[in-house]
């Protein structure tokens, strides 16, 4: 019997023995090794592309934060005025840049908007940046004329016509609460119940069912973040010039 | 004849105030559950018996025994089919 734990993400095959973590590109010959808790470049990876190395390099960090207590979920998180978190947990196309970057425009710092870092602070939970240039639709620009800027960089052949943004960023904060989000033609904000918080949090971390070492305490994590003040939120354009105003709102 | 349900060592649970979510690292799926699923699963976990539960769930709770039982039956069919739970005669 192997005590060896195989999984894949995305075009990276992984093979943990407990001790490292080889993390090999299916499509090229390149290995990136996690190994007490440093990243170390493996076969093929110097020669490899640059996109094959960033993606093995994003996956090596994920894999080396989680054995430090850190979990990436999919969310966005912006800082309050108050210095407090907030994250924006949702499926893509929820909204999650779109909200990030208009909170970002009333004055919040962005953690991130794609993907945040939680790890458990005593009977708090800690936020930390995961950064990646905050992208958001040119359809946006209907609300805030300055995304139609065209000296903005866009991704080619991106069919949601992204451009990315620099905004001042924030590193880390205590979360104040946790914003399941959706489009809807009605908006409405109301309390989640644990069970469906934590099936939400499941729902967006996706390495939680990696079957190594870390799933239980990854799994324990989001039960304590789902502890927290946790809230729906439908929303519509029209909340997005008020969206700061609402989510405070919910605190007070 | 008394059943018991063990559960397999790549499910794992997390339970909160009003229910539990459990995941399943081999299947990669996950399900809710609410209160009373998860105060099943609790005893499940305790190895209890399959046949004591619905007694149990209804000193616990506003059910009868026999309500109980088809509900447990349902679920522990539920979790079965979906892999959580193996089923084995005692």
């Amino acid at each position: 019997m192997s005590d060896t734990v195989t999984w894949q993400w995305g075009d990276v095959d992984a093979s943990d023995d407990g001790a490292r973590t080889c993390l090999t590109h299916r499509y090229a010959d390149a290995q990136l090794v996690v190994a007490d808790g440093r990243l170390v470049r493996g076969r093929g990876y110097d020669d490899a592309g640059s996109a094959v190395r960033q993606e093995l390099a994003r996956v090596g960090a994920i894999v080396r934060l989680r054995q430090r207590g850190r979990y990436l979920v999919h969310a966005a998180g912006a800082v309050d005025p108050q210095g407090r978190a907030w994250l924006l947990a949702g499926d893509s196309g929820s909204g999650k840049s779109t909200l990030a970057y208009a909170l970002a425009r009333t004055g919040w710092t962005v953690l991130g908007d794609d993907g945040v870092l939680i790890e458990r602070a005593g009977s708090a939970l800690r936020a930390h940046a995961w950064r990646d240039p905050l992208r958001v639709s040119r359809t946006l620009s209907v609300d805030f004329p300055e995304v139609a800027n065209p000296s903005l960089p866009a991704a080619d052949n991106d069919p949601r016509q992204r451009v990315s943004i620099m905004m001042h960023g924030a590193r880390s904060a205590t979360v104040a609460a946790i914003v399941l989000i959706e489009r809807a033609a009605q908006f409405a904000i109301a309390s989640a119940g644990p069970v469906s918080a934590l099936a939400a949090l499941v729902r967006q971390s996706p390495w939680v069912i990696l079957d190594d070492a870390y799933a239980r305490p990854h799994l324990d994590l989001l039960r304590h973040a789902a502890s927290q003040p946790v809230f729906r939120l439908r929303h519509t354009p029209a909340e997005l010039h008020s969206v700061a105003a609402v989510l405070q709102g919910v605190l007070a | 004849m008394t059943r018991r349900c063990t559960i397999p060592h790549d499910v794992a649970c997390a339970k909160v105030d009003d229910g539990a979510v459990i995941l399943h690292m081999g299947t990669k799926r996950y399900f809710s559950l609410n209160e009373t699923g998860a105060e099943i699963w609790r005893l499940l976990e305790e190895a209890v018996p399959v046949d004591e539960i619905p007694q149990r769930l209804s000193e616990q709770f506003d059910v009868s025994v026999e309500e109980a039982r088809g509900g447990v039956t349902e679920l522990i069919a539920a979790l079965a089919g979906e892999q959580l739970l193996e089923l084995e005669q005692a």
